[in-house]
């Protein structure tokens, strides 16, 4: 069977990756580009007796050396030689995402274009000559809809076509008043194209654009030459009182105009459905507004459908305690504790109550459901933040709430994730995807952690029983403006920080919108898969282990004898040796034990600070168990401060660094959330000791 | 096209509506802003239709057909001339 390289290029939002995942189905495998952070999809595809090998390059507006999916794009390109190229152009929008084609084409014959969203082209008036275009080209021009299906199979025979043709032409474009330069430059160095292997004329273009590599890769073979090439491009440059990059480009655009006249023909339709929307999501008021309640509204929902929180809070105020109950059962979370109470029965009966069985149902399975548990959450999360970033509307809501972030040094696009962390952190993190720049991405998911979550609230809420009093009812709010002001400043600290470092604008915008489409099911359904799956293998992992051992660590007396008393484990008696670091808060003796024990727990989710509490005292509910501790006032809220702020549990840890591919990035979450939330409880502690 | 030739302003002066052509740019020190730009096919020459100026918070332009969303200190850079 013969065996081909094909690889995928085109600009951002043309449609790649839904090609891609048409063309490569399930054989995708996604790793990284070596040396980056970047993903890399590559995936195969037979077609009659052709095996395929396909590799979906990064987005790219051209062939520049200057962002990573760029360099990565034409490394590949020039090193690896694909056997054919295909070049994907929205139909929606040829006169501007053909650029890069016409990059390609000078540099390379083995190339196929694929028109994308062809299905759409009629309902926007637009008319597409495809003969002509193939003609004036001489590169297959082929109509596809990736979502309908259509095209591929044409597609693919011309894609194999290519790679068998035995000689390619290049496309030619004319630089008007250049050419006299370029072909004094071919003159120089007609010897030194056959060494770098590529064509003559895309070289001497390059190297008049002022391309950093060419540039480097010229010197370095023979400086004397470089500075002669280099004297000939500062004439051009003065000839024509122009930069000569803005002019080269100019021309490609030039003959992509007369190509496009030539060949598409627009009819005007009506776009008012669609300009009324527009102006709601551009109104300055409106459109935080709107934002703003779109995420509240859905964020509630998924909540409620989680664990029936806030709903059932809303219905025990009322004093409905029976229907907040058969809320919280028929949750998702409810459903699947009640699934687990099944499960550990059922072992026991069949194996009986033993060690073994114990740590089979509490440790392994118990493990399993506590990453389980975010499942349908993430799954919400997931289509929600498909549907709005496929349907066109999230960039522009970031445009709307750009304003107010930028002042701590953060982009509109940081709210998604933000808003999605005051419910639980795992999809806050994750949900940075969305956000532009890598050093923006970094510095969020620093911050997130330090957004209180649903988990972090019942904590709260348990603590602030167990004052009661005005101060119990002061402590949430209080806790929340100290963790939201801290966010805040922290964000403005690390972003000054960061521009000391780093020159040139960091936060400035420059993003294209994709047009505003009724979003596509299955391209949604991808998206959530894809996503689920990264989480549940790379986070799920350590989430699974961690609990594993947490439960090890409690079961386990330092003689290394199974118990079923905790305050005999090990992991009981490492807390004894940290109990010390909990003076400062005014919390001391036997408590300061139960408290520190309950804070390590506390590391696994939250919610379990307060169930080992609970497992430790002997008390039923939490807040009991917290009273019983006999802690003074501002030692309490000193902790309240101290849980919200310390360290994240251990999903979202995993989370960042399954997101982030860094264990800097994660150890020094962890170091500086220690750090901060203990300054902090400290300076809460003396100030309501002096207040109080 | 060149109606009045004293009318040439900066792009995040422009009104929301009013569509112009790119006559140069202003930038200087950083030299990656400008091939940006000519990938977004905002080159000398190109029409730019403001879609949306609000005088505080990015612009968004219509470019060869496509929406694009751009900074104001991005647009200040931009020196346009107005189309009638």
């Amino acid at each position: 069977m013969d065996k081909i390289k094909v690889a995928l290029i085109g600009q951002p939002n043309v449609g790649k990756s839904t090609l891609f995942n048409i063309l490569a189905g399930d054989s995708v495998i996604v790793t990284n580009w070596p040396g980056t952070t970047v993903e890399k999809h590559e995936g195969r595809r037979k077609h009659r007796e052709v095996e395929i090998q396909i590799v979906d390059l990064p987005g790219a507006y051209g062939l520049t050396y200057s962002t990573i999916e760029e360099k990565i794009s034409r490394d590949y390109i020039l090193r690896e030689k694909p056997d054919t190229i295909v070049v994907i152009v929205d139909s929606l929008s040829i006169e501007r995402t053909m650029y890069l084609a016409i990059e390609i084409l000078e540099l390379t014959g083995r190339v196929v274009l694929a028109l994308s969203k062809i299905d759409r082209t009629h309902s926007e008036g637009i008319h597409i000559n495809y003969n002509l275009l193939e003609k004036s080209l001489g590169t297959p021009v082929i109509p596809i809809s990736a979502i309908r299906k259509y095209g591929i199979d044409i597609l693919l025979d011309k894609v194999v076509e290519t790679a068998k043709k035995s000689v390619s032409k290049t496309l030619h474009i004319d630089y008007g008043e250049l050419e006299d330069y370029i072909a004094r430059i071919s003159e120089e160095i007609s010897g030194l194209q056959a060494y770098i292997g590529v064509p003559l004329r895309w070289l001497v273009v390059k190297f008049l654009e002022g391309d950093q590599e060419i540039h480097h890769l010229i010197e370095s073979i023979s400086s004397d030459l470089y500075r002669k090439l280099v004297e000939i491009k500062r004439e051009a440059e003065n000839r024509l009182n122009s930069n000569l990059q803005l002019y080269i480009s100019s021309r490609r655009y030039k003959y992509l105009e007369e190509l496009t006249e030539a060949t598409i023909s627009r009819t005007s339709i009506s776009r008012r459905g669609q300009d009324r929307l527009l102006k709601l999501l551009y109104n300055p008021i409106l459109a935080p507004l709107t934002s703003l309640s779109i995420l509240f509204i859905v964020f509630t929902c998924i909540f409620i459908v989680n664990t029936g929180y806030p709903l059932t809070s809303f219905f025990i105020f009322l004093g409905y305690d029976n229907i907040a109950e058969i809320i919280e059962k028929s949750s998702l979370n409810g459903l699947l504790s009640e699934l687990f109470n099944w499960i550990s029965e059922y072992v026991y009966e069949v194996i009986g109550e033993s060690t073994l069985s114990k740590f089979l149902v509490e440790g392994v399975v118990g493990s399993l459901f506590a990453l389980l548990v975010f499942i349908p959450l993430l799954v919400i999360v997931f289509t929600v933040l498909g549907v709005i970033e496929d349907s066109g509307i999230a960039p522009r809501l970031a445009i709307g709430l750009h304003v107010f972030f930028q002042k701590v040094g953060l982009s509109g696009h940081s709210v998604f994730p933000i808003t999605l962390s005051m419910g639980c952190n795992v999809p806050g993190i994750v949900a940075t995807r969305s956000v532009l720049t890598a050093i923006e991405r970094s510095r969020l998911m620093l911050l997130i952690p330090f957004i209180p979550c649903q988990a972090r609230l019942v904590v709260l809420l348990a603590i602030a029983s167990s004052i009661g009093g005005v101060i119990g009812s002061l402590l949430i709010p209080m806790v929340y403006i100290i963790s939201l002001l801290l966010v805040i400043t922290l964000s403005y600290f690390i972003y000054l920080y960061d521009r000391r470092r780093t020159s040139g604008p960091s936060l400035e915008l420059l993003l294209e919108l994709p047009p505003l489409h009724r979003p596509v099911p299955r391209v949604i359904w991808w998206f959530t898969w894809f996503h689920l799956k990264h989480f549940l293998v790379k986070a799920g992992t350590i989430i699974i282990t961690a609990n594993i051992i947490a439960w090890l660590v409690t079961h386990i007396t330092p003689g290394f004898v199974i118990t079923d008393i905790i305050s005999e484990s090990i992991g009981f008696e490492l807390s004894s040796y940290i109990s010390p670091i909990l003076r400062p808060l005014g919390i001391e003796g036997y408590s300061a034990i139960i408290i520190s024990f309950a804070l390590i727990m506390g590391f696994i989710a939250k919610e379990v600070f307060l169930t080992s509490l609970v497992a430790v005292t002997g008390f039923a509910t939490p807040h009991e168990a917290i009273k019983s501790l006999g802690l003074s006032q501002p030692s309490v809220l000193a902790l309240a401060i101290f849980i919200t702020l310390y360290i994240p549990c251990v999903a979202t840890l995993a989370t960042i660094h399954s997101e982030s591919k860094s264990i800097k990035t994660t150890l020094l979450t962890l170091i500086l959330n220690i750090i901060i939330a203990y300054i902090m409880a400290v300076i809460i502690y003396n100030v309501t000791l002096l207040v109080l | 096209m060149l109606t009045n030739p004293s009318k040439i302003l900066t792009l995040d002066s422009v009104k929301t509506g009013k569509k112009v052509a790119v006559k140069d740019f202003a930038i200087h020190e950083w030299a990656g802003l400008i091939s940006r730009l000519a990938y977004m096919g905002i080159l000398p020459g190109t029409e730019i239709e403001v879609v949306l100026n609000e005088n505080r918070g990015p612009l968004v332009i219509r470019v060869r057909g496509v929406e694009v969303s751009m900074s104001r200190g991005i647009a200040k850079k931009i020196l346009v001339e107005e189309l009638e």
